[in-house]
């Protein structure tokens, strides 16, 4: 638990948490609430202040956890359940603004849960650009809801989009957001060989490389022998990048050298 | 990587601590029991004798903690300042606030020009600032820290590699990305400046800054494989051997073929130049697992 110096705010967390331990989610997301609502105007501001690196307000701690213990609970995909998360985000709409909050956009991916466990593709797909549109630097935590996702009614316009105002960001590059190029490369039936091909030079151990590797191979005209020739050396150089503890993906991609 | 700071920091003013006439019979029993306190563990004992020694009001045990140590121009004062917030350290109390306070109010008490020795204890406290904002993940405050202490002395990089590390191993998850910023390439720019910096004090060749040199280069997207197989040519059995390997692995260009076989006969060397002792067994059997997957995946190697 983090250093809370209010006694009666320290008090209530301690309960909620203990609570949560024992899986009595109902009752541990009750004492989250009361901790939010204190009246004490000490904790009050304590619940402002930035107890975290992102800088943001404790209280959003707590109203992430209360949601965590009401989805453990089972009220995923209750009416209430998404009510509540939109009145979270709409919260700390102003002063999340411009900042990458983590408990921020974990709001945000509870709310996306939400609509995802009752398949509403388009509220879920309008919370995801509702999001990105506002910061588009939280697409690095958001670019796999697309891929599970399955791409279902997004449109792929604004979804490049999206991504453009992303690169133009000078946050940190993850693999995720350029994997999620290629699919869109994929779903828009446009040759990702060269998008492959430098992907799987950049991320060789990524989780989904097989993946890529089938993208790569479909990708592939095989009567351009210079093309079949950097697929080859491409392989053997991803095998080698591999750990040798990644016997099956060694194997995987082995098959695929051989097989030419 | 905390631990191996914070023990070379331990070694050196201990001989320092060990150099200082003390005059005050009273302060040099405080001293000799805060030491063996100190190099005994028993760190919060230790950090409460520094503290006893540091509000002694005695006259002659003020003048000895006035005195300045030739070795380093810092008074024992802040040596043992220093020492203290080490043993605070090593008591587990580097998070709090109160640590925090104190370490800036005596680096504030103890700020002068940087004179010929670098790890002075005004960086040793430094170090411990550092520590405390690593223990709270604060990305911000630690970058803050690291630039401000290697632009005051850009001889003390090699002192702050935990920093360097903490932002050059690169992270492949957001959420696990302590610093996952809007600014890291500023960062970068602003490490390479440092290095720059720190070049032109002419230091010894340190294997912990060239590798380092190597991970700066690959994060900003630079091909390293020549560089990495200039380093392990120039330092095949250092303690970064293992991860310049993989450096090198990874920098393997699929366009430029005839680097597998590069890569191949390095394999082969630094295997046979690792020395036959127990510290380097590991990185042997690393070498010759990752030749024995080269020779799989291409078996025409072997007859190189």
């Amino acid at each position: 638990m983090l250093n809370v110096r209010n006694p009666q705010l320290s008090n209530l967390v301690a309960r909620a948490e203990t609570l949560r331990n024992e899986e009595n989610y109902y009752e541990a997301a009750d004492y989250y609430l009361d901790a939010i609502n204190i009246k004490n105007p000490i904790a009050q501001q304590e619940l402002k202040e930035n107890k975290f690196p992102d800088k943001s307000p404790y209280c959003l701690r707590l109203h992430l956890i209360r949601l965590l213990c009401l989805e453990k609970a089972g009220e995923r995909t209750s009416s209430t359940y998404e009510k509540e998360c939109r009145t979270v985000i709409a919260k700390y709409k102003n002063p999340a603004n411009g900042k990458l909050w983590r408990h921020y956009i974990a709001v945000y991916q509870q709310l996306i849960n939400h609509y995802s466990e009752l398949h509403n593709s388009p509220a879920f797909n309008t919370t995801l650009f509702e999001i990105l549109n506002s910061e588009p630097r939280y697409l690095s935590f958001l670019a796999y809801f697309f891929i599970n996702a399955n791409f279902s009614g997004i449109s792929f316009e604004k979804l490049n989009s999206v991504i453009e105002n992303y690169e133009k960001s000078n946050a940190r590059k993850y693999p995720g957001v350029d994997y999620l190029k290629l699919k869109v490369l994929e779903r828009t039936n446009t040759n990702a060989f060269n998008s492959a091909y430098d992907f799987l030079r950049k991320y060789p151990r990524f989780e989904y490389v097989r993946e890529v590797v089938d993208l790569l191979e479909n990708s592939l005209d095989k009567f351009n022998s210079a093309q079949l020739k950097r697929y080859n050396n491409a392989l053997k150089v991803l095998a080698i990048k591999q750990p040798v503890k990644n016997t099956e993906t060694i194997s995987f991609i082995i098959n695929k050298i051989n097989k030419k | 990587m905390k631990k191996a700071i914070f023990l070379l920091a331990l070694i050196i003013s201990t001989n320092i601590f060990a150099a200082m006439e003390i005059n005050n019979p009273q302060l040099s029993n405080l001293v000799e029991k805060a030491k063996s306190l100190y190099t005994t563990q028993k760190y919060p004992d230790a950090a409460k004798s520094m503290l006893t020694i540091l509000n002694m009001t005695n006259e002659t045990a003020k003048t000895d903690l006035s005195r300045i140590d030739s070795e380093t121009g810092y008074p024992l004062a802040a040596i043992v300042q220093a020492y203290r917030m080490m043993a605070l350290f090593g008591a587990g109390k580097c998070a709090s606030q109160d640590f925090k306070n104190e370490c800036l109010q005596s680096l504030k008490k103890y700020k002068q020009k940087p004179g010929k020795v670098v790890l002075t204890p005004y960086i040793q406290i430094y170090q411990q600032l550092l520590n405390h904002y690593f223990s709270l993940n604060q990305s911000r405050e630690i970058e803050n820290a690291f630039f401000e202490i290697t632009d005051y002395d850009p001889r003390t990089l090699p002192y702050f590699y935990n920093f360097l590390q903490k932002i050059l191993i690169k992270p492949v998850d957001p959420a696990n990305d302590e610093l996952s910023h809007p600014h890291y390439k500023e960062t970068l720019e602003q490490i390479k400046q440092a290095v720059v910096k720190y070049e032109k004090t002419n230091p010894p060749l340190n294997p912990q800054i060239q590798y380092f040199k190597i991970k700066l280069l690959e994060a900003s997207g630079e091909d390293v494989f020549k560089l990495s197989t200039d380093y392990l040519k120039k330092n095949p059995a250092t303690e970064n051997t293992k991860l310049i390997v993989e450096t090198m692995r990874d920098a393997l260009d699929p366009d430029k073929p005839e680097q597998i076989k590069q890569y191949y006969k390095m394999l082969t060397i630094l295997a046979i130049k690792q020395p036959s002792d127990k510290e380097h067994i590991e990185t042997v059997s690393f070498l010759l697992n990752e030749k024995k997957k080269l020779e799989t995946i291409l078996p025409e190697l072997r007859n190189q």
